[in-house]
């Protein structure tokens, strides 16, 4: 079992949506790989000491998105086709929900925006620099 | 359901047992330590003293060591027999020297003295091995319940007392669960006053073989010496039902209150208008008063013993104290029905 | 697996209020948590849906039927402080629980001890608060019941102890069976209910699934050039719980719609716009302390 699944109950953010959201992390990071067996709801609940129904929540929203599929009576797997997809898909909304936040941060403390683009050039700069 | 009560009662019927069983072995001990001092030759030799008195050792065919003392300025004539751990008889004739009854016999547990008269002569004859009547024994272990009875008397507080919430949430409703609570502690109350009834005739084997004759109306007596602590028992039920913390001190003052009541019903308060007042009330309050069904008479105790005061005998109490029983039984149970965490 | 239905039930003591009207609904299978300050009633309300106190209105109902004695044999009860037997060894509060209900399996309650850490040969006397509560939690959970009714079940427990209850309501609750308990330790609420209810007097205060309440109450924060700014319709939106002004910054509290007032604040002129997070113990000190400033919490965050 993963332990990078963590979830913070004292955060605003709902459990489930943190539980979607590292899920897809895990995807996305390759932690959890392809076909790779998900813990059951029950288990999943037991280890982190959360409301089983919150689990089973999560399960459900990431089926629906696409990133995991539930095979009645055998359990939950990360979806092995389309694999690539799905996790480029997963990767693609962790990055856009983390855009999302950096652009509203800047936003809020009221740069304009002509600034926060000069700042999201800066660092693809830095971190992501064309390729020659 | 009741496994508490249960836990309880056996816990007290323990503690009995074990004073029993410490009495018994203190009986054990006296009896040997003390075996000396009312030996048999001890008591001839302090006899043999007197001058004039001939001395005559017979040993009788069925073992039996008879000793006869004869003094004949005194014209007194002492047959002594010792049937050892059966007991001893001794047969005292004397001129008689007063008027007095010309038969009178007592009896002081399963010592009994008789004496008769023959023109100039008397004679008394004790025995220490007389037959006890089973009714003595039923009337000691009687009081033993009544102190059992006492002990267990507030079921109900006890759980009052902060188990409220075990109690009154098990599948079973309040009035079934409140009747088998005080029937468990009316099982142990038998069960005590048996144990009693074994442990004063084991006491008793100590010393002398046993003589118990059981009469026909020994049955009598048991019933309703049982009827009636179980009675008191449920009117301590009943005056404690509803506490939480104090029934200790109903329990304590359960005794000296109920003894009061009897009491003073006795008492002929009259000639004042408020002294006859005064003695119907507590005449009213005695017929409610478990305690004043009671009989404590030291010798024989018949169905025609009066009880204490409610002007019943212990042959026509069963019915009082069975209708008291009754009626402090659901005086208890209404009450708990109705308590709250 | 049993629905719980509250309706309007009222008890006092005396001149003192202590239920007011009060109604929830406990759906069957959900884990339901019930939060309050001291004195708002939750124990009160425990007591009466065992039948422990008689109500002055209304009633409690099991999946629609009213408590009867057979009811208890599927309801397992932990109570707020120890109802155990001071003289008697826990072991023979095993037997008296294994005599009086039949789906109880000691050798459960013999394992939960152990993980606890209670010594079943021990006397009550002997044990600590902790551990008698521990007991309790063991021998309710060991009944195996339908519903699982537990009175600040962690009270008195090490940290240790506190995850283990909790992980034991969950796997009752995964197990099917309905639970419902009080906690004044939010983060436990929050991992462990789907449902919370909030009392507060005597009365029902807030309402709803944990996520929900989670995820549409935010505080939106915007500072506006000037002081002046009509804040009117925002004080006739139902939408907003509270609605605050200190000098420039203002600061909504909404039950929904979080980006949509955001919008609407940029729309107005404020600038430095966000959308503050509340977690549940933010949620509950709003619905029951009406001082409490939203600043408290913005500053706090």
């Amino acid at each position: 079992m993963p332990a990078v699944l963590t979830i913070d109950p004292r955060s605003g953010v709902p459990i489930y949506l943190q539980l979607i959201e590292q899920v897809k992390r895990s995807v996305a990071l390759g932690i959890l790989q392809a076909g790779e067996q998900l813990p059951t709801v029950k288990q999943l609940a037991l280890d982190l000491t959360v409301n089983p129904n919150t689990v089973a929540k999560a399960y459900r929203d990431l089926e629906r998105e696409g990133v995991i599929e539930t095979a009645p009576g055998r359990g939950s797997f990360v979806r092995a086709d389309g694999a690539e997809e799905s996790s480029r898909a997963a990767a693609g909304d962790v990055a856009r929900d983390a855009i999302e936040r950096a652009v509203r941060e800047a936003k809020s403390v009221g740069l304009r925006r002509s600034e926060v683009r000069d700042l999201l050039e800066q660092a693809l700069n830095h971190w992501l620099p064309e390729e020659a | 359901m009741v496994y508490v009560q249960w836990l309880r009662v056996r816990n007290v019927l323990k503690c009995t047992a074990i004073i029993f069983g410490c009495i018994f072995v203190l009986a054990l001990v006296l009896h040997f330590a003390l075996a000396r001092f009312g030996s048999y030759d001890a008591m001839i030799n302090g006899i043999s003293l007197d001058p004039g008195t001939t001395t005559q050792h017979v040993l009788l065919p069925d073992g039996t060591k008879r000793t006869i003392l004869y003094n004949a300025k005194d014209r007194t004539h002492i047959v002594i027999d010792d049937h050892g751990y059966a007991g001893k008889q001794v047969t005292i004739t004397e001129p008689t020297t007063r008027q007095r009854a010309t038969h009178s016999h007592v009896t002081m547990g399963s010592v009994s003295v008789i004496s008769s008269r023959n023109g100039k002569m008397a004679t008394t004859v004790i025995d220490t091995n007389a037959p006890v009547d089973f009714n003595i024994y039923i009337a000691f272990a009687v009081t033993v319940a009544f102190i059992l009875a006492t002990i267990l008397g507030a079921p109900f507080a006890r759980e009052n007392d902060g188990h409220l919430e075990i109690a009154l949430t098990k599948p079973i409703a309040r009035v079934p669960l409140a009747l088998q609570m005080m029937a468990v502690d009316a099982i142990g109350i038998v069960g005590g006053f048996v144990l009693a009834v074994v442990a004063f005739i084991a006491i008793n084997t100590i010393f002398q073989v046993p003589h118990i004759v059981v009469g026909r109306d020994s049955l009598l007596v048991l019933a309703s010496g049982m009827v009636l602590t179980l009675a008191w028992y449920a009117c301590l039920a009943a005056a404690s039902a509803s506490l939480r913390r104090g029934y200790g001190a109903v329990l304590g003052f359960a005794w000296p209150v109920a003894l009061v009541v009897a009491l003073l019903a006795l008492l002929p308060v009259g000639g004042s208008l408020l002294g006859e007042a005064l003695h119907g009330i507590f005449r009213v309050l005695a017929f409610f008063d478990p305690l004043s069904y009671a009989s404590f008479s030291a010798g024989n105790v018949s169905p025609n013993t009066q009880t204490l005061s409610a002007g019943a005998t212990i042959a026509t109490r069963l019915p009082y104290t069975t209708i008291l029983l009754i009626l402090y039984t659901a005086l208890a149970v209404i009450q708990w029905r109705r308590v709250e965490a | 697996m049993s629905t719980i239905t509250i309706d309007r039930i009222r008890k006092s003591y005396g001149s003192y209020t202590a239920v007011d009207d009060f109604s929830v609904e406990i759906p069957a299978g959900t884990v339901f948590g019930l939060l309050g300050p001291n004195g708002a009633g939750k124990t009160t309300t425990f007591k009466a849906m065992l039948g422990l106190i008689r109500l002055d209105g209304g009633t409690v109902r099991y999946d629609g039927e009213p408590l009867a004695p057979a009811t208890f044999e599927r309801i397992a009860y932990v109570p707020e402080r120890s109802v155990l037997y001071d003289w008697m060894t826990v072991t023979e509060h095993i037997q008296m629980t294994r005599s009086a209900f039949k789906g109880f399996i000691p050798k459960m309650a013999l394992e939960l001890l152990t993980q606890f850490n209670v010594d079943p040969r021990k006397r009550v006397r002997q044990l600590s608060k902790g551990m008698r509560t521990a007991t309790m939690v063991a021998l309710a959970v060991a009944r195996q019941a339908d519903t699982l009714i537990l009175d600040e079940p962690t009270s008195g427990l090490d940290p240790i102890n506190q995850r283990h209850v909790l992980n034991l309501m969950i796997n009752e609750s995964a197990r099917g069976a309905t639970v419902l308990f009080s906690s004044h330790q939010i983060g436990q609420v929050e991992r462990a209910a789907e449902r919370i209810a909030v009392m507060d007097r005597g009365k029902l205060a807030l309402e709803g699934t944990v996520d929900d309440l989670k995820y549409g109450r935010k505080i939106v924060e915007g500072i506006f050039p000037t002081s002046d700014v009509s804040l009117d319709e925002f004080h006739r939106d139902a939408r907003l719980l509270r609605v605050d002004r200190d000098g420039r910054i203002v600061r909504l509290l909404t039950k929904e719609d979080a980006t949509a007032f955001a919008a609407r604040l940029e729309g107005m002129g404020a600038s430095g716009v966000r959308i503050v997070d509340l977690n549940l113990e933010d949620i509950f000190l709003y619905a029951v302390s009406p001082a409490l400033q939203t600043a408290d919490v913005v500053e706090g965050a």
